[in-house]
């Protein structure tokens, strides 16, 4: 037992019987192998390709976890001589930190000055990087700014800009890019707010995405002896008048276009006036 | 009768028998039709295979770093080359994503502009032309009107926003 013999050999040498079914089978298996191969060379191509996917999905996640609130006033503690500077309020109500990796700044009311036009010393808008900045954006140096990375939740953060003040008068718009590509924007100076002073005044009316906020009790007046503000929409003829509305685009996937077509019109409250309207029309 | 008469009327006999024949050739014809098809097979499958590695993989790789790209377009700046014209648009595109991307047009409304392609890094900036884009057949901005910029990259990634000029 377990010794080969010299017959033994002899047999298996001169043997032919099977040779083709084992060729045949390991030409099968030869193939299986390469199927086997390839399926597991698509399973790695496939985990790799799952692998890219998840993590960029994760990463927009994050992104659209970013929920940074610039604060009423938009900008504050100005500082017009040197070290010239601002700060911007934010509150960061998302559920990630938030890195701010560019401030741009558009005055898009030169009534004040001309910094941050094109015929600023920026010749564009104003923008304004981290560390030591790369644009002079307003003539005292290159702008940058401080302070841009906001913790979740935190509440009055203030983002420090040096080198540049946008309280001259003009209206600026102001966007915080942020490091995942989201961007947040507030107008200087602070659009003003009927509904903080008299909340028990307000409604609000919804056209689609529009939201038009009313202030009944902002439009006061006297008559007579009365000496107490009256609320109401009724208002002196003959005299000139400012009216705000506040609008608010509440969409987040479009821009609401109000059309030529819209427009206010007001009633005089009188027996002459009765019946005449005054219509403004947005162009 | 002797054996060497015996072998060789032996023999006589097998040189001049047919029989048998036919099987042989029937497995010769059935060998050569098994392993030529065995053949082709073969060469067949290599070659399937290997097209499918080379199609898949190329689609893999190419669709798994275009996945990883992200562009964002964070300003749009209206302006014009004089006072009164507004006829340049300056795009500040940022790469936000994890693979280098190359800018290679920008659409500004339904108008394709074909810009000298731009490497962005991760995480930087630039200006999409770096000069701003002049727009082309007289065309102008306005005022308060809606802008579609698109912004697309040579891998295939399209960004669309809208900005108020």
């Amino acid at each position: 037992m377990g010794v080969l013999t010299m017959g033994d050999y002899r047999r298996f040498v001169h043997a032919k019987k099977g040779m083709s079914t084992i060729f045949g089978g390991l030409f099968f298996i030869i193939l299986i192998l390469m199927g086997f191969n390839l399926m597991l060379w698509g399973f790695i191509q496939y985990d790799n390709y799952n692998t890219s996917t998840f993590k960029m999905s994760q990463n927009d996640q994050l992104a659209t976890s970013e929920n940074l609130v610039p604060t009423n006033p938009g900008a504050q503690n100005f500082s017009n001589t040197s070290p010239i500077g601002f700060n911007i309020p934010v509150n960061n109500l998302g559920g990630t930190t938030v890195s701010i990796a560019r401030i741009y700044i558009t005055n898009i009311s030169p009534t004040g000055g001309t910094q941050c036009t094109s015929s600023g010393a920026s010749a564009g808008p104003c923008i304004v990087d981290s560390g030591a900045g790369t644009q002079n954006c307003a003539g005292n140096g290159n702008c940058y700014f401080t302070n841009g990375n906001i913790g979740a939740g935190e509440i009055n953060h203030l983002i420090h800009v040096n080198a540049i003040a946008i309280n001259d008068g003009s209206g600026y718009k102001v966007i915080l890019s942020s490091t995942r590509g989201r961007l947040f924007s507030f107008f200087y100076p602070w659009p003003v707010s009927l509904i903080n002073n008299n909340p028990n005044g307000q409604f609000v009316t919804n056209i689609g995405p529009l939201s038009i906020y009313f202030d009944f009790k902002s439009f006061n007046f006297t008559q007579g002896s009365q000496t107490q503000s009256q609320s109401a929409f009724c208002m002196p003829s003959s005299t000139t008048a400012v009216i705000w509305v506040r609008l608010a685009n509440t969409a987040t996937d479009s821009v609401v276009t109000l059309q030529g077509s819209t427009m206010m019109q007001m009633q005089p409250y009188s027996a002459n006036g009765f019946g005449q309207f005054v219509r403004t029309w947005i162009v | 009768m002797n054996l060497a008469k015996w072998a060789k009327n032996r023999i006589e006999k097998n040189r001049k028998s047919r029989r048998g024949i036919s099987t042989i050739m029937a497995n010769l014809t059935m060998l050569v039709i098994v392993v030529s098809l065995s053949s082709l097979l073969f060469v067949w499958a290599i070659s399937s295979f290997g097209a499918y590695q080379g199609g898949a993989g190329y689609w893999f790789s190419s669709r798994s770093v275009a996945n990883q790209e992200r562009v964002t377009v964070e300003n749009v700046f209206f302006t014009g080359s004089c006072g009164t014209c507004n006829n340049i648009v300056k795009i500040y595109v940022r790469n936000v994503g994890t693979v280098p991307v190359t800018i290679a047009s920008v659409y500004v409304n339904a108008s394709l502009y074909q810009v000298t392609p731009q490497t962005v890094t991760v995480g930087n900036v630039t200006g999409v032309p770096p000069s701003g884009l002049s727009l082309v057949g007289g065309q102008v901005w306005a005022h308060n009107d809606i802008q579609k910029v698109t912004v697309a990259t040579t891998r295939g990634t399209v960004v669309t926003t809208t900005w108020v000029s």
